[in-house]
């Protein structure tokens, strides 16, 4: 179960890559840190890089039902400091995510229940002036978050992909000290932390009642016999429906491994046998 | 990392999306006061939520959210082939929701909606103006307006939240030409039992046998406690429909169903109810195969079926001897004048 991680800098990847000990993995051409089923990249800054990078690691690693992905970042708060109960290092799980450019939003699905407080992220292509805080929705400005998740979610499920804030200003100040961010993203990495292990034990409902050897199986004498696409979508419904009405494993079909089938007809009649065995009618 | 924890998920309706629209309504108020608690999330579009892609239908059903929008047109929608119309010309049907809170295995919803999510629509009069519409243009004037209200969900199931039920029925009683059908798995008649009853709204219900509910539609109530609404809805004088349908091809299906009207007999006077609709088990071929690529895990979509146009269904003569059987049993007690059966 592959959890991705996509992150703006370096400054604020170092305390995850610390923390999950990742290592560097060289056969990326984008900085790309690894250890077990942690993957994290690091994008760059902006929506396009958050985009690409994203994309290239999801493109490149194998995923599987379960995987999930994560943009991790410092962003700033609309919020005047001390007129409200935010103040930096209060971290948020996006459940709004506005690109500023075409007024498009975007929502991760909140499935998991995760010890984050929520908040809109509103995606900008310069940093936002204290004084445009009002042209955007109250919340928080970053610079990556609609390009993560529009790249993320042309792979996963929505309830699969987060995006985790942490405060770092009020708008007010122009650059971030790296050192700053580090220290920020560090100590949020606890929350973090259980969000992924709360998106980690959502299932996406019941389990396919056939396992990956019934599965392999099903390929395996799909390719002994040459099945075409669709009969071997009808195979493995018959599977599967032998497993459901009878509440027990398949029966033994390794034979239909070893068969060896040379015209067509001897495929169809092969194929007919295994119906009338699968058959619970 | 940390390692897999227990499965931690939000409970049904901890998030309310709300279209910026929808915001001014009195339903919109009245939800955000009942779950004062849930994060709300403003929207321009319901369907950037409900509409995206790659949704996991079965893992929302676990964490449903709500949705609050406007519907912006298709206040009615005329009826479709899989539903028994009555005999009635103009069969409609309207979208005040859409999902339902129960989560039946059977249930082509799941093959219809990318999301599970419920989103009630929440400019009711806008629904209203348009049915006056459907009245006074229908095409056989001689018969009333027919239009099931409860369609793609189950609203009675959802009154405390939403009060649809309550509203269209007070509507209907304004509306000489109309007749409105409410159709529910849910006990929750007690929600408009101070209503007076009207000839001008059938109250449905659908009934299984309690070992089909009990395994394959989740969260519904089960047999005996939508007969004892059965029971108090008659008592006070609606017009009542039982609808026996789905009926599934399961094992022991014969006995199952056959049992299942016996049951029924003995709580209701046949003589009470207004009339009956039998149906097996059926899907659009399109909601059946996106049901199919969701659900690997339920028998009620595997085993033999056939398809004829765009219908699936069981083979021919499954079909004709489940129907056969119901029409018997039901007409022994019901008589066949009473009896609507799909085909
Ligand atoms: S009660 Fe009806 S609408 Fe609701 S889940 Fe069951 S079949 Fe679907």
């Amino acid at each position: 179960m592959p959890v991705f991680l996509a992150i703006a800098l370096h400054a604020e990847a170092r305390p995850a890559i610390e923390r999950f000990r990742l290592k560097q993995d060289a056969a990326f051409d984008l900085p790309v840190f690894r250890r077990d089923e942690v993957w994290l990249t690091v994008t760059g800054t902006g929506s396009m890089k958050s985009a690409i990078a994203t994309a290239s690691l999801l493109s490149r690693v194998e995923r599987d039902e379960d995987s999930v992905m994560f943009n991790l970042g410092i962003a700033g708060h609309t919020q005047k400091a001390d007129e409200g109960p935010v103040t930096v290092g209060d971290r948020f799980l996006a459940n709004k995510i506005t690109e500023q450019s075409t007024g498009r939003s975007f929502f991760p699905d909140l499935l998991a229940k995760t010890p984050l407080a929520e908040s809109v992220v509103t995606t900008v292509q310069q940093p936002l002036e204290r004084a445009d805080a009002g042209t955007v929705e109250p919340g928080l400005a970053d610079m990556e978050a609609a390009g993560f998740y529009q790249a993320a979610a042309t792979f996963l499920p929505p309830h699969r992909i987060g995006c985790v804030k942490v405060v770092s200003d009020h708008l007010e100040t122009r650059r971030i000290d790296k050192h700053r961010a580090g220290e920020l993203i560090a100590g949020a990495l606890d929350d973090f932390d259980a969000a992924v292990a709360a998106y980690r034990s959502v299932r996406d409902g019941a389990p396919d009642v056939l396992t990956d050897a019934d599965l392999q199986l099903v390929r395996d004498i799909r390719d002994r016999l040459r099945l075409t696409a669709s009969r071997h979508r009808i195979l493995t419904d018959l599977a599967r429906s032998y497993k459901l009405h009878t509440a027990s494993d398949l029966p033994d079909l390794t034979r239909f491994t070893h068969v060896s089938v040379k015209t067509r007809q001897e495929g169809d009649a092969q194929f007919e046998r295994l119906r009338g065995i699968l058959s619970v009618e | 990392m940390n390692g897999y924890g227990a499965s931690s998920r939000w409970s049904n309706f901890s998030h309310l999306y709300i279209e910026r629209g929808a915001n001014d309504y009195p339903l919109t108020r009245r939800i955000r006061e009942r779950f004062a608690k849930a994060r709300v999330v403003e929207i321009d579009d319901y369907k950037t939520v409900f509409a995206r892609p790659r949704q996991r239908f079965q893992a929302q059903k676990e964490s449903m959210k709500l949705i609050l929008a406007v519907k912006k047109d298709r206040f009615l929608y005329e009826g479709s082939g899989n539903s028994q119309d009555f005999s009635f010309k103009a069969f409609h049907y309207n979208t005040l929701m859409s999902n339902c809170v129960y989560n039946c295995d059977y249930c082509y919803l799941q093959g219809m909606y990318p999301s599970a999510n419920i989103v009630v629509f929440v400019n009711l009069e806008d629904y209203f103006t348009a049915t006056r519409e459907g009245i006074r243009d229908r095409s056989n004037p001689v018969q009333p307006f027919y239009l099931c209200v409860s369609y793609d969900t189950d609203l009675l199931a959802f009154e405390s939240v939403v009060p649809y039920c309550r509203a269209w029925i007070e509507f209907a009683r304004e509306e000489p030409d109309l007749l409105i059908e409410i159709r529910t798995k849910s006990a929750a008649y007690r929600a408009i039992r101070d209503l007076q009853p009207t000839d001008r709204a059938i109250l449905a219900w659908t009934l299984s046998p309690e070992p089909v509910a009990a395994r394959y539609e989740h969260g519904v109530p089960p047999l005996r406690r939508r007969l004892e609404a059965v029971r108090s809805a008659i008592d006070d004088g609606w017009p009542v429909r039982l609808c026996f349908d789905p009926v599934l091809a399961v094992p022991s299906w014969a006995s199952l169903y056959g049992g299942l009207v016996d049951e029924v007999v003995r709580k209701i006077d046949p003589a009470t109810v207004r009339d009956v609709t039998v149906g097996v088990f059926r899907l659009s071929k399109h909601h059946f195969q996106r049901m199919r690529r969701q659900r690997t895990d339920t028998p009620l979509l595997y085993g033999e079926f056939m398809q004829e146009d765009a219908t699936v269904t069981y083979p021919a003569e499954r079909r004709e001897e489940m129907t056969a059987f119901m029409r018997r049993r039901l007409g022994d007690h019901f008589g066949e004048e009473r009896i609507f059966a799909w085909t």
